[in-house]
């Protein structure tokens, strides 16, 4: 019951970030789709003999090899690009509001005046954050489904999910990192800039090719999956394990912290 | 209103520091079921922190805290329907309205009666349809004691509820404690306030805080009664023996033959000797907290200045 009205409380708190994301995330799947539409109408006004000797050129040449393969194309835009992106700046600022924001406006202790224990509290607040995540993926990916339909692309629909949904579970750790960061600081600005230079932080195995696996936004990206036909259950299970792991940290960081 | 009953808090050498830096320090005090307990000092002498940690919102370095006979780590989500607590600085959710946010606090306590919500609402006067962004410092705090009232707490911990209110505000807040809240049985309420009038008013007992220290606590009606201040206009001039006599702790002349004197002990004795000098004027005050205040934190309006 408790647990249930916080995750309301928290919706309505947080109605407008999520809105905004939804908003943000909809309008570049249906960009991503049209930019497609007319790249391919643009490419296909050039003449043959110009684009031969214009693919001559390297990056061009990959460029135009993005438009061979419609899926590619998404993947490349949607979650190697903008989906985890905006997804990533979504959850900086969702756990920089959530506690060091509450901490900042004193609502905190207003809220942990209530007969709630803070186990229920975190509880609430990692579970509304799953669901708007939830609703930001879906509504992003049926938007980018049904325009791919409107325009007469074949999309291979169940990769694009499934990258999606490594995504969201890889934003989703990301953000649970970001409520331990956020938890130790009373203002969301320092906050967020620190939720911030943590996700650099942990994508700086990136970096390196035989590490690039372990960086958080390659796991985002789902590029193992998607470019080297990974199984995506390893993924998974790194990224439920990785959930549990820092929701009981969160919890011991939220129970000790002083309001 | 003051029964002595098992401890409704009690306290034994509690500590807590920030940063190496003591913000209590070995607080021993028990507080009595039915009991209006006051706590006075200046800025930063852990009034906050105190109330906070028996709210469970700080955690103590050292010591134990119990609350109705519970260690507070032992405390439940449940247990803490029994403490009411209205914050120095009242922020509630701003994006709420107050019907909302009424609603929102009602979710969390099954014996929530939305009829007495309503009247209580109706009686401070606020606007229910109002976002409480709107409100003023004065508005969240009434807001805040209603809310806390609501919820019929056995124990109600107040933190400078009365600041920020102008004085017919803080009769009303007052009232409304009063009428509502220690009418019933066996509530006990822990307030801090530098409005010393009003603590005298209502407290059974005040404990005098001091760097993070409880240096005296002491039921109202003795603080009152161990110091009284004695005004008296003489007809001519006194016996200087008259200022000697023992109990007297402080002499001010106000006027020629006017004289103030402050009286610890032998009361009796000093106002008989007062009294059979001629004398034109001669009233008895009882020393009020916020002068007990000044005298035992060393000076001071009571405001830390």
């Amino acid at each position: 019951m408790a647990v249930k009205e916080l995750v309301r409380k928290e919706f309505r708190h947080l109605r407008w970030i999520i809105i905004t994301g939804v908003l943000v995330n909809c309008t570049t799947a249906l960009l991503i789709v049209g930019a497609y539409y007319f790249l391919k109408k643009f490419v296909g006004q050039i003449p043959a003999e110009t684009l031969l000797m214009l693919q001559e050129i390297d990056i061009i040449h990959s460029v135009l090899s993005i438009f061979s393969d419609y899926s590619h194309y998404i993947w490349s835009q949607w979650n190697a690009k903008n989906l985890f992106q905006v997804a990533a700046l979504l959850v900086i600022i969702i756990a920089a509001t959530q506690y060091a924001g509450e901490a900042g406006k004193k609502t905190m202790t207003f809220l942990l005046s209530r007969p709630v224990n803070r186990r229920q509290v975190l509880t609430a607040k990692c579970l509304a954050v799953f669901l708007a995540l939830l609703l930001f993926f879906t509504t992003g990916t049926v938007v980018l489904l049904i325009s791919s339909r409107l325009f007469g692309y074949r999309l291979l629909n169940s990769m694009i999910v499934t990258a999606g949904f490594l995504t969201l579970l890889w934003v989703y750790v990301y953000y649970l990192v970001g409520s331990i960061v956020s938890l130790f600081f009373s203002e969301p600005l320092p906050a967020g800039v620190a939720i911030g230079l943590t996700g650099l932080l942990l994508s700086v195995p990136g970096l390196f090719g035989g590490l690039r696996p372990y960086s958080i936004f390659y796991q985002m990206k789902a590029t193992g999956y998607f470019l080297f036909a990974e199984s995506p259950f390893g993924s998974i299970i790194a990224a439920l394990v990785l959930t549990g792991i820092l929701y009981f940290a969160a919890l011991r960081v939220f129970q000790t912290r002083d309001y | 209103m003051f029964m002595m009953n098992k401890p409704c808090v009690a306290v034994k050498d509690l500590e807590k520091f920030y940063h190496a830096k003591p913000a209590l320090a070995g607080i021993t005090l028990n507080i009595q079921a039915g009991e209006i307990f006051g706590l006075v000092g200046p800025n930063g002498a852990g009034k906050t922190t105190f109330l906070k940690l028996l709210m469970g919102l700080v955690h103590p370095t050292g010591g134990t805290v119990k609350v109705f006979d519970r260690e507070l780590s032992e405390f439940t989500g449940e247990m803490r329907r029994e403490v009411g607590y209205v914050a120095e600085e009242p922020n509630l959710y701003e994006f709420m309205t107050l019907r909302e946010l009424a609603a929102f606090t009602g979710e969390f306590y099954p014996g929530w009666d939305k009829t007495r919500c309503r009247r209580y609402l109706e009686k401070i006067k606020l606007p229910v349809s109002e976002k409480i962004k709107n409100f003023s410092r004065g508005m969240k705090t009434r807001t805040a004691l209603v809310l806390a009232l609501l919820t019929q707490p056995r124990l109600l911990l107040l933190d400078e509820p009365l600041e920020g209110l102008d004085p017919i505000s803080r009769r009303e807040f007052l009232n409304l404690l009063l009428e509502e809240f220690t009418s019933l049985k066996d509530r006990t309420v822990i307030i801090s306030s530098h409005h010393l009038v009003e603590l005298e008013r209502i407290c059974d007992r005040v404990g005098f805080l001091k760097q993070g220290r409880l240096f005296k606590v002491a039921p109202m009606e003795l603080l009152k009664g161990e110091a009284k201040t004695i005004r008296v206009v003489f007809q001519k001039e006194p016996p200087a023996a008259l200022f000697h006599l023992p109990g007297i702790k402080k002499v001010q002349q106000e006027s020629k033959l006017g004289f103030l004197l402050t009286v610890e002990d032998n009361f009796s004795e000093i106002y008989e000797a007062c009294s059979q000098t001629p004398h034109f004027v001669m009233e008895v005050y009882h020393r009020n907290l916020e002068e007990l205040f000044r005298e035992y934190a060393g000076g001071g309006d009571g405001n830390g200045r």
